[in-house]
């Protein structure tokens, strides 16, 4: 059993090559025009960041039941238009300002009817957000330790120093939002103001806890302090954590349960069980990476960027995508073939050095590498095959005529037909009365017999009469003759013949 | 392994230039320098992994092949068991040329996810006989067309089977026609079941037989007889050589004939008669042994009319080498020979043949389809089909001289449109009964 493969056959495209050109070129400018993908890699609590640091995981979590929208800027915050808005902001890398703090609520509060405000932060950057809220609630930017006494340190004016050794900034917290959840924070600050909803507690008496001021000092130490608040400030809902670590991709990732039952227990709580409510998470306090700042500091950037494989399969993806896009290569491209157009104009001498130099260089990154040409896989062509098979290549292809061979080839045939049919052929003396009876008509008969044997001389070269003939009509019909014959045949016989 | 295209080449150069004008001319072309290059090593790292993807992939095939009657679905499934995805395969099945695609893409793109899989589903029109599907062909290329591997085979092919269905209509018709001429009937007293007539007793007859009503009224001993059931052995020898195949696919004269003995062979094996089938191509004979009654002898002759093939080497057909091929297999007693055969090229050969099994005391039939009533669809246009009728009547032509120069030589031609072929056939065995 033989397989065979061809090549499949040319075919005449319907789209030109130079139309596909101005189509790509075209639509390479406009993705220059609409910009990059992304301004780069965001890093961080951002919502954007599907690494273990982000908080892309709690915007999936929120979108499986609300409507959810990533403010990435002010644009973004316009197109807000619900009853019930919630507006999210996770440990922001870049501090509010006052004025940013007041266009984002002066906009929520003019497209939403209802708004709950929700911080997750243990630094001050989010404070200038509360300060324009007009809550009394701050995040106070310290770090809560679990600390265990060592002894005394000095006793002088009645008072006495203890010393402390800081054990861990890991302490164990009770949150209330609608059940109590106890979770354990990661550097997390103490807040003040509002109604305490969450303490930090230690694991045993022999603990407590300390405050860690940003120099590193010990600065106040109690049992318990407040890591949860919340308020209600002209209309508006206020809940602040002091850690924002507990809605990050890597705790709500794990295989530790409560976090993301927090989670989901928090948006519930703050969307009120609405599905009419709108969750804004911003993420325009985060920077980016751009891939040319990890092309121009390769070590700070991997330092910041890789931590598993994971993030660094992410990492690399983000990477070629911006690199791939059009705005950042088609710009210096445009820029460098015009200088290039430039300097071959201006300076023939340089241009020439260059081109060497291309050439060397060309031939260094050539070497030892064989180019082919690209051609797709074979294709299988499906092909009839029989006795017909190259007679219809060969009638399609247009080489085949109609001939007097053809004309001899169908007198032999009629022949044939005749002579199955009474066992006389058509140069028997018979052949008049047998085509009569098959065909109906003995004039007819008669007429069509001459004239056979008159062309069929001819054919042959017997014959000299008719002077000019087209073989072509002859042969159609003889062709229509024969056809009829072999018609009649099949009914008196009952025989399919032709 | 992996070559670069001459993409690459241009690719390249450009690099060149842009290396040369970054070491020259202006410092600030060195990153754009730089991500070409890394692009240049990130595709050819990307098509070094799909290429152990591809080479570590695990294909799993199901073909789903029974009559000519419902299409053939092969599914092939692509296990990639690698961590690394496939994301652009360039895929290609290579089957016999004589069957059709009908659902499905015979080349295309495929993606195979990491831990997962790929399935490609071919759906053909069935057609009777052994038919080789295969191999499939993988080739790798990068997101830019820098690289590309070399045609990996990841699946050498398979065979599959389609036996000819029968024709209920024909089935219907043969039962209908037989019944209706009394051609079952062998006529004579003998071994049997149905009744013949009532005759005097003899010694020896069986008591049983005795018909006691007529020794009632008569007082004259009379006996039964049964009417002697008739049985036949046939052999239908199949010509499946390249010209049996013309024609529109189900309906050439090969697959005709194989739904005609189908058709045949179920009513003969419903009547216990003896058949075998042999089939002859250009490559070769194949019998199916010796004939066997009922419907052992009916999935014998169906078993080996699913091993018609197609031979794509070889001229002709060798008829000499099928009756060396067939006489161990034949019985001593008279049996029906169906030979169903184009009449040329070979007709000489294919005469000796008939002739030598009719000396051997064989009733030989040639069942002789003309391929021009087969070749109902041409596709070319208006202007040249009279042109190509024309060429088709000369080798009609040819054709009919055969059966006329096998007819004069003495031998059964039947030569009658597809529709009438079944009938003839019965018509031949049970009248020779």
């Amino acid at each position: 059993m033989s397989m065979q493969l061809k090549k499949g056959p040319s075919q005449r495209a319907f789209v030109s090559t130079a139309l596909i050109a101005l189509l790509i070129a075209v639509g390479l400018l406009a993705l220059v025009e609409k910009g990059p993908v992304a301004s780069g890699i965001p890093i961080g609590a951002s919502p954007l960041n599907p690494m273990a640091l982000g908080t892309s995981h709690l915007v999936d979590l929120a979108a499986r039941n609300y409507s959810t929208l990533v403010a990435y800027s002010f644009r973004e915050l316009g197109n807000v238009d619900g009853g019930l808005c919630v507006y999210f902001t996770i440990s922001p890398e870049l501090p509010y300002t006052v004025k940013e703090a007041k266009t984002v609520i002066s906009i929520l509060r003019e497209r939403c009817s209802k708004l709950k405000v929700f911080v997750a932060d243990e630094s001050t950057y989010s404070n200038p957000l509360l300060q324009v809220l007009n809550s009394s609630i701050r995040i106070d930017g310290n770090r809560i330790y679990i600390a265990i006494a060592t002894g005394v340190k000095e006793v002088s004016s009645g008072l006495a120093l203890i010393a402390l050794n800081l054990s861990s900034p890991y302490p164990p917290a009770e949150i209330i939002v609608r059940d109590i959840h106890r979770l354990v924070l990661d550097k997390a600050s103490s807040v003040s103001g509002g109604i305490p909803t969450g303490q930090a507690y230690t694991y045993s008496d022999r603990e407590i806890l300390c405050l860690v001021n940003s120099s590193g000092d010990v600065y106040r130490c109690a049992s318990t302090f407040d890591i949860a608040s919340k308020e209600v400030v002209n209309g508006v809902n206020v809940f602040v954590i002091g850690d924002g670590s507990i809605l990050l991709n890597q705790v709500l990732a794990s295989n530790k349960s409560e976090y993301l039952a927090f989670a989901r227990d928090l948006l519930s709580y703050l969307c009120e069980d609405s599905p009419h409510c709108t969750i804004i998470f911003d993420a325009m306090h985060y920077p980016s990476i751009s891939p040319r700042d990890i092309l121009s500091n390769p070590s700070y950037s991997i330092q910041k960027l890789v931590r598993d494989p994971t993030t660094l399969l992410y990492t690399t993806i983000s990477i070629l995508a911006v690199l791939l896009h059009p705005s950042l290569w088609l710009p210096p491209l445009i820029l460098g073939l015009s200088s290039l157009l430039t300097v071959l104009v201006t300076g023939f001498v340089s241009a020439i050095i260059i081109f060497i130099f291309t050439l060397v260089i060309y031939r260094i990154l050539m070497s030892g590498a064989r180019t082919s040409r690209d051609y797709r896989l074979p294709e299988q062509v499906e092909e009839e095959i029989g006795v017909f098979a190259e007679l219809r290549k060969t009638i399609a292809s247009g080489k085949a005529e109609l001939s007097k061979q053809d004309f001899v080839a169908l007198c032999q045939t009629l022949d044939t037909l005749l002579k199955f049919y009474s066992g006389s052929g058509l140069w028997s003396e018979y052949a008049l009365n047998v085509l009569a009876e098959l065909i109906g008509d003995e004039k007819k008969a008669y007429r069509e017999l001459q004239w056979v044997l008159k062309m069929y001389g001819k054919a042959i070269g017997r014959g000299r009469l008719s002077l000019f003939v087209s073989w072509g009509r002859a042969v159609k019909r003889l062709m229509g003759l024969v056809e009829e014959v072999g018609e009649r045949i099949s009914e008196r016989l009952g025989v399919s013949i032709i | 392994m992996i070559s670069p295209t001459s993409r690459f080449s241009a690719y390249m150069a450009v690099t060149a230039l842009v290396i040369s004008v970054a070491l020259l001319l202006d410092p600030g072309a060195l990153p754009v320098a730089t991500t070409l290059l890394a692009l240049e090593v990130a595709m050819s790292f990307h098509l070094w992994l799909s290429m152990g993807a591809v080479e570590r992939l695990g294909v799993e095939v199901s073909i789903d092949a029974s009559t000519d009657r419902e299409p053939v679905t092969i599914r092939i499934r692509l296990v990639n068991r690698g961590f690394y995805p496939i994301l652009l395969a360039e895929y290609s099945l290579g089957y016999e040329p004589i069957l059709r695609l009908e659902k499905g893409s015979k080349a295309g793109i495929l993606m195979a996810p990491s831990r997962g899989a790929a399935e490609l589903v071919f759906v053909f029109g069935a057609r009777v006989g052994i038919h080789k599907v295969g191999p499939l062909t993988l080739a790798v290329r990068d997101f830019l067309g820098l690289f590309k591997s070399q045609p990996i085979v990841v699946w050498r092919g398979s065979s599959f089977r389609v036996i000819p269905s029968t024709e209920a209509a024909v089935l219907k018709r043969l039962h209908l026609y037989t019944r209706s001429s009394g051609l079952v009937r062998s006529r004579r007293p003998g071994e049997g079941i149905e009744f013949y007539d009532v005759r005097d007793y003899r010694s020896g007859d069986e008591l049983r037989r005795v018909v006691w009503r007529i020794y009632a009224s008569r007082q004259k001993l009379a006996v039964w007889e049964a009417e002697r059931e008739s049985y036949q052995a046939i052999v239908y020898i199949v010509n499946s050589s390249r010209d049996m195949w013309t024609g529109a696919p189900k309906a050439t004269p090969i697959e005709h004939s194989a739904r005609v003995i189908a058709s045949i062979a179920r009513y003969a094996a419903s009547r216990g008669y003896l058949q075998a089938a042999v089939i002859v191509n250009e490559c070769g004979v194949w019998v199916s042994g010796a004939p066997a009654y009922g419907r052992q002898g009916l999935a014998r002759v169906l078993e080996t009319l699913a091993s018609v093939g197609i031979c794509m080497a070889g001229e002709r057909v060798d008829w000499s080498k099928t009756l060396a091929n067939m006489i161990p297999s034949l019985p001593r007693e008279r049996i029906f020979i169906f030979i169903f055969t184009k009449t040329t090229p070979n007709t000489e050969q294919l005469l000796d043949l008939a002739t030598k099994l009719s000396t051997l005391g064989h009733r030989v039939y040639i069942v002789a389809p003309l391929t021009a009533t087969y070749d109902i669809s041409h596709r070319l246009p208006q202007k040249l089909t009279e042109v190509y009728r024309a060429k088709q009547l000369e080798v009609a032509t040819e054709e009919l001289k055969g059966v006329e120069l096998l007819r004069k030589a003495g031998m059964k031609v039947i030569a009658v449109s597809p529709q009438l072929v079944a009938q003839r056939i019965v018509q031949a065995i049970e009248l020779s009964s």
